[in-house]
């Protein structure tokens, strides 16, 4: 069901995030040149747009659900928590690297692209590579060469300054 | 221009080594460019404008145009290898490329990529060489009502690209419609959704929403899952992934079509390669005899959208030399690069400068032939990429993803746009939303609506404006007919077999 | 004892003030490293080309090295904001335009003028009126003519809106107290390509953007938006000539300008505009920017801050008249 789960996340945050914009759109003017629309009218008609197609897919949703329970007498799901079937699975250590990626970029300002690269690179293949292939002088030299050798690539050869 | 003088010049360009090093350096740096996530074509050219300042016009031009051809073409490796598009452009090639390398066709989707990339930058090439006067003006015939009904005839495509469930398609186009809200409104300079923030003031750009759309969904997807993608990499052979004659020859109306939708798509300012794309994916799909396999990793869908967005890079120089006005983002930055030498490109380039014509129209047909050679010789090792353990290659995409979104403005704030779009795709991923329709949404939603507004300011209000321009009503009609087969064929497919679970 | 260190407290600090003091008073500054000029726009753009333009130049006559870093978005504010938020040591500048300038006075960024060091004027780029080669007017009056007798008929295409384009459009109009229709595209090729096409009556752009089409007779220009006529385009009469006052605000001109970080210290201040208007007066720089089709007349110092005084006003004023 982490499929289902991850379905009701993104309705959960189309439903919030276009009832939030609709009250926002109060703020953006409505005039125009003579015979124009509006700034305001475009971004009205695509909020609330998303906020019936949402509806439908809850309704879409909600019907199927209907059916199943006719089909199948009890959902098996239905002991479990409630709470276990909307936070989607997610692995374990697919939260750490989201989680990394967000230190990732946020350390990059203080400590410079080089530092942060090598020790996400290095990081990350030492925690994500199984324990019978982890090594870590090879996770360390790759990770200094990687990063080494993107820096040099764009600031060199592409003259894109990298901070 | 007398057919001697031109052919000596042509011969002047073939005969000069240097300038052929730098149209190969160039093309390598473009394929380079292309493939990386997050490095576009566009970027690749604005480099080279001040690297290639010093350099003999011609040289430089060579440069440029390689870099160009390279980075529309090089994009597919990306997409075909790992779901991610290296270029706006090939988000099309990632619908039927990735299927096709998981099914351990890697190779042989990219030979196919190469090709139709090959064909398209022929065929466009063809067009700007021997009639780019004649049909520019077809590309003027556009006005702001041509451009709203081609913005909504491209959003008809949605239903090609939505995969299992059309509601779902359609939610993802509206989420990438959204994202283009913010900012600087199109007419009247208003500020929307910015939130005092300077930085959103410019909107949420393609390029960072595309990384965070598919490289970060695809990179965390990839950690949970066992390599999938792995194939047999040893001793390929030419004969394994160059197609041969006589499949090109099958294939044959679907290249031409869609290098012609590219050149045509290429020529109407302001558009560009991944629209070309997702309107000869579309076409072609149409037009097959076997609609159901696209998406499941056909080699047609490979094509059309390589062949369409290389056949952009010819069209989109045809009003660039023959008005002035660039044809796409790249040529508009060529533009720029003409001009650091000295030259106006525009109507008397072609009798003032003859040269520099016949040297453009030659260094760019040299790029294409290098850009296929060089494909055909590196596809061997791009293919390698697959051979790399899941936990080096996932980090080393993340950095490359976040060095890219970082690179094009250089701003943290497009990183934090990349990470967070990129968890909200993540989950849209695991939801089973498709993300084709939210780049179809990002790029044409802001046309859309900045089209009819213009549209209305130009009529005073009269609607009318759009149904009474043929092309506009053609694009209408157009529209028109898909929306109604495709509400028929829904409803037939609810009542024949009734299950729901199709149609969510 | 405490006393002892406090002596050399007092002294260190005596040296350390004569020690600044000195550089500021004799010691003229040098750029020790290199200088990066940000260019709040795209790479290939206008304002980035020139910027290309004058690196070489600045290396050869004066020895210094300068990078050029693209921090484009909103409407040049982003990069503006980098500027004004870097140290004032001589070493980041930027270029600047009316673009900004035309924000602030829209109160769209919560910052004005005074976070800048003036530094020079790069370019300035009079707008120019200019319709298909098929119109039917023939020359400004024409055009006039008509757009006083069909108020609120004839289409102007402009780049964007609410900056100068779409200011010169509508001032053009009200000089014969008359309205026009004023179209704003995304960006200046797009209004060539709907004059061309037929799709809009006139377009007011740079003489920059539209000079080849010009040249090659597909467009007709009509009139230039400046004082005096311009010396890339000298058959083009000014609006004023022709008795047209279209700056009844004052002069609302199209310029690219040199900044720096408020509280940039004299010497650096002149040694950056010796430097950098000694690379836009070489003859390679001047033969550019008339190939190009903008005015390079690089002024400076107190005449150059009263000319953005002058036009920051106009712009205001314009923006609540005008919009």
């Amino acid at each position: 069901m982490k499929a289902r789960a991850a379905e009701y996340w993104v309705i959960g945050i189309l439903t919030v995030g276009a009832i939030f914009f609709i009250n926002q759109a109060q703020n953006v003017s409505s005039a125009t040149l003579p015979g124009g629309i509006g700034p305001r009218t475009f971004p009205l008609i695509i909020f609330w747009a998303i906020l019936i197609l949402t509806a439908c897919l809850v309704g879409a949703i909600i019907w199927e659900k209907v059916k199943e329970k006719k089909v199948v007498s009890i959902e098996v799901e239905s002991h479990t928590n409630l709470i276990w079937r909307i936070i989607p699975y997610i692995p374990r250590q697919t939260l750490i690297v989201i989680a990394m990626c967000l230190l990732l970029v946020f350390l990059w300002q203080y400590l410079g692209f080089i530092i942060v690269a090598f020790l996400f690179v290095a990081g990350a293949s030492l925690f994500l590579a199984p324990a019978e292939k982890r090594s870590i002088p090879r996770s360390l030299v790759l990770a200094a060469l990687f990063a080494v050798v993107i820096y040099a690539l764009f600031v060199y050869v592409f003259k894109i300054p990298l901070s | 221009m007398e057919v001697a003088s031109s052919m000596s010049m042509v011969m002047a360009v073939l005969t000069d080594p240097i300038c052929l090093l730098w149209t190969f350096v160039g093309t390598f740096m473009g394929l380079v460019f292309g493939s990386l996530p997050g490095l576009t074509a566009t970027m690749g050219v604005a480099l080279l404008v001040p690297l290639t300042f010093a350099f003999p016009t011609v040289h430089a031009l060579g440069m440029m145009l390689g870099t160009y051809v390279g980075g529309i073409a090089g994009g597919a490796v990306a997409a075909v290898l790992l779901n991610i598009p290296g270029t706006p452009s090939s988000v099309v090639t990632t619908i039927d490329g990735y299927p096709m390398a998981q099914q351990g066709r890697a190779a042989k989707a990219l030979g196919w990529a190469a090709t139709a990339s090959f064909f398209g930058g022929i065929i466009s090439w063809l067009v700007l060489a021997t009639v780019a006067p004649q049909v520019a003006r077809v590309a003027l015939s556009f006005g702001p009502p041509e451009y709203a009904a081609l913005a909504l005839f491209g959003l008809m495509i949605i239903s090609s690209v939505s995969g299992k469930s059309l509601l779902k398609g359609i939610i993802s186009g509206l989420i990438g419609v959204w994202l283009s809200l913010f900012g600087v409104d199109p007419i009247m300079g208003d500020l929307r959704f910015t939130f005092g923030n300077v930085n959103l003031m410019s909107g949420i750009a393609i390029m960072p929403a595309l990384i965070g759309f598919y490289a970060f969904p695809q990179i965390l997807r990839g950690l949970s899952e066992e390599q999938s993608t792995e194939m047999k990499t040893a001793r390929l052979n030419l004969s394994d992934f160059i197609p041969s004659l006589l499949e090109i020859w099958r294939s044959k109306l679907n290249i031409l079509r869609s290098s012609v939708i590219g050149t045509f798509i290429g020529m109407v300012p302001a558009t560009g390669g991944n629209i070309a794309a997702f309107l000869a994916y579309d076409q072609a799909k149409r037009f097959s005899k076997t609609p159901e396999e696209y998406g499941k990793g056909t080699h047609e869908g490979v094509i059309a959208s390589e062949a369409a967005n290389n056949g952009v890079t010819g069209g989109a120089l045809v009003p660039l030399l023959t008005l002035g006005i660039p044809g796409d983002s790249v040529t508009a930055v060529l533009l720029g690069g003409l001009m650091l030498h000295g030259l106006q490109p525009g109507p008397q380039l072609f009798s003032k400068s003859p040269d520099i014509i016949m040297g453009i129209f030659t260094t760019l047909l040299v790029a294409n032939v290098f850009m296929y050679l060089i494909q055909l010789v590196g596809i061997k090792f791009f293919v390698r990429v697959l051979k790399i353990p899941n936990y080096y290659l996932a980090p080393m995409l993340v950095i490359l993803s976040v060095v890219g979104s970082y690179a094009l403005r250089n701003s943290l704030f497009d990183v934090w746009i990349t990470v967070l779009l990129g968890l909200m795709g993540y989950i849209m991923l695991r939801g089973g939303f498709p993300m084709a329709p939210t780049v179809l949404g990002l790029v044409l939603g802001p046309m859309l609506e900045s089209e009819i507004r213009r549209s209305l300011i130009l009529s005073a209000g009269d609607w009318s404006i759009f149904f009474v321009r043929p092309i506009s009503v053609l694009f209408i009609g157009l529209s028109l007919v898909i929306a109604l087969t495709v509400a028929v064929k829904s409803f037939k497919k609810g009542q024949k077999t009734d299950e729901v679970e199709a149609s969510i | 004892m405490l006393k002892n260190r406090l002596n050399k407290l007092v002294l260190l600090l005596v040296l350390a003030a004569v020690l600044i003091a000195s550089t500021t008073v004799f010691g003229a500054w040098e750029p020790r490293r290199e200088i990066t000029i940000i260019i709040p726009w795209s790479p290939g753009g206008a304002t980035d080309i020139m910027a290309r333009k004058l690196q070489p130049i600045i290396k050869r006559e004066f020895g210094v090295n300068t990078i050029v870093l693209n921090k484009e978005g909103g409407s040049s504010a982003v990069g503006l904001t980098e500027l004004i938020t870097s140290r004032p040591d001589g070493y980041t500048v930027a270029l600047a335009s009316s673009t900004i300038l035309s924000l602030m006075g829209q109160n769209q960024i919560s910052w004005g003028s005074d976070r800048f060091t003036n530094l020079c004027l790069v370019s300035e780029d009079p707008m120019l009126l200019a319709v298909n080669k098929d119109a039917k007017w023939k020359n400004l009056d024409e055009f006039l003519a008509d757009v006083k007798a069909n108020p609120g008929k004839i289409t102007i295409g402009t780049s964007a809106s609410r900056n100068v384009n779409h200011a010169d459009a509508v001032l053009a109009a009200q000089s014969v107290g008359s309205s026009i229709r004023q179209v704003p595209f995304n960006g200046g090729s797009r209004v060539i390509a709907a004059v061309l096409g037929g799709h809009v009556d006139a377009l007011v752009l740079k003489p920059s953007e539209t000079i080849s089409q010009i040249q090659a007779g597909e467009l007709r220009p009509l009139g230039i938006y400046r004082k005096e006529r311009l010396a890339s385009l000298p058959e083009v009469p000014t609006f004023q000539e022709l008795g047209y006052d279209v700056f009844p605000y004052g002069p609302v001109d199209q310029i690219s300008y040199l900044v720096a970080p408020a509280g940039l210290k004299k010497d650096v201040k002149d040694k950056l505009v010796e430097i950098f208007r000694g690379a836009m007066l070489s003859e390679e720089f001047q033969e550019f920017s008339k190939q190009a089709g903008f005015v390079c007349n690089p002024i400076y110092g107190n005449e150059f801050d009263k000319y953005i005084e002058n036009l920051t006003n106009a712009l205001a004023e314009v923006a609540q008249k005008v919009y």
